[in-house]
């Protein structure tokens, strides 16, 4: 295999009415796709067995981190050079795979997080949720000393080193904020490309409650993240 | 009624430690102390009083509330031990569904 090969991770959970438009969206760009099914309780599995992508299943529900472990895992004991993590729910572009990967694959960065907030490509962005999701990447610039414009984008490119050496172990949801976290400490080549979130009403509805900031804050205040699956 | 109260409180220390020391499978150091911690609360069950002597050498006014504190405290660190315990577990079960998951990954069909 290549050694800039490109395997996409999708962990998804109860994700049945999004997937299907998702995988055929992302085979038309990338055909290494592994679908990490967390324990969903709907047909998820069966959408996306009708694709031709690698399917994992969890037996028991561990959490979005969990499940993206665990594709990481997969992606790169199958020899890959770059690792996406792209979600589930259809607010991502696979437009914005190629642009996503590039810095990897020539070798000037070794995580690349995608940003709706450059060059201001959010669609339907709630403004609520747009100023949070700026004060958190504020914050975190303070903290990390990575200047990111966005904090919690589900759109990702890890180097193959990158990959192996970031360990998620943040099952829910803080583990966006333990990835950031982690890439400074390991001094990580960060940076960030403008990508399109599309926010729809199924979308919004499966997305993270503004609680969620409480967390976020938790995670600044106590550096190390908790120790949950 | 007061006794009543003391032999309920008699039985539940007295069951406690039985089920500490002889039903679960504790380390064998806690079974250690839940003897003389059993012994201790026996003796209090009966003579509450005896609890304020201990407590004023402590320079606190009530013997009760020298319980109130211990207990509180005690409750504290036992349910700090489950929770590393349940999390420890956590991982581990989230190791164990991972490595599962990789065993059986379903590779497309070509």
């Amino acid at each position: 295999m290549a050694p800039g090969t490109v395997w996409i991770v999708v962990a998804a959970y109860n994700e049945a009415p999004a997937l299907g438009p998702v995988l055929r969206g992302l085979l038309a760009v990338e055909p290494n796709i592994v679908v990490v099914d967390d324990a969903s309780t709907d047909d998820t599995s069966r959408v996306a067995h009708a694709w031709p992508v690698h399917l994992l299943r969890h037996r028991v529900n561990l959490g979005q981190g969990a499940a993206l472990k665990t594709g990481i895992a997969y992606a790169l004991s199958r020899g890959a050079g770059v690792v996406v993590t792209f979600d589930a729910d259809g607010q991502m572009d696979p437009a914005d795979l190629r642009a996503l990967c590039r810095p990897v694959l020539d070798g000037s960065a070794d995580l690349v997080l995608g940003s709706r907030f450059l060059g201001a490509r959010a669609a339907n962005l709630p403004f609520v949720r747009a100023f949070f999701l700026r004060a958190a990447a504020a914050a975190y610039a303070l903290v990390t000393g990575l200047n990111l414009t966005d904090a919690h984008n589900g759109l990702r490119a890890f180097s193959r080193d990158a990959a192996s050496r970031v360990d998620i172990v943040h099952g829910r949801m803080a583990h966006a904020s333990e990835i950031i976290h982690q890439a400074a400490a390991l001094r990580l080549r960060v940076v960030e490309v403008p990508v399109t979130i599309r926010y729809s009403e199924y979308s919004l509805k499966k997305g993270q409650s503004l609680f969620r900031m409480f967390d976020i804050f938790w995670d600044l205040i106590f550096h190390q993240p908790r120790r949950t699956p | 009624m007061i006794v009543i109260f003391k032999a309920f409180l008699l039985l539940c220390v007295v069951s406690f430690t039985y089920l500490v020391v002889f039903r679960l499978r504790t380390p064998i150091v806690q079974r250690a102390l839940a003897v003389p911690l059993g012994l201790a609360l026996c003796v209090l069950a009966i003579a509450p009083d005896l609890s304020s002597v201990v407590a004023h050498f402590f320079g606190i006014g009530r013997g009760s509330d020298l319980v109130f504190y211990l207990a509180h405290l005690s409750e504290a660190f036992f349910l700090l031990i489950l929770y590393a315990r349940y999390q420890n577990l956590s991982l581990e079960l989230a190791e164990l569904v991972r490595q599962q998951a990789l065993d059986r990954a379903q590779t497309p069909a070509r």
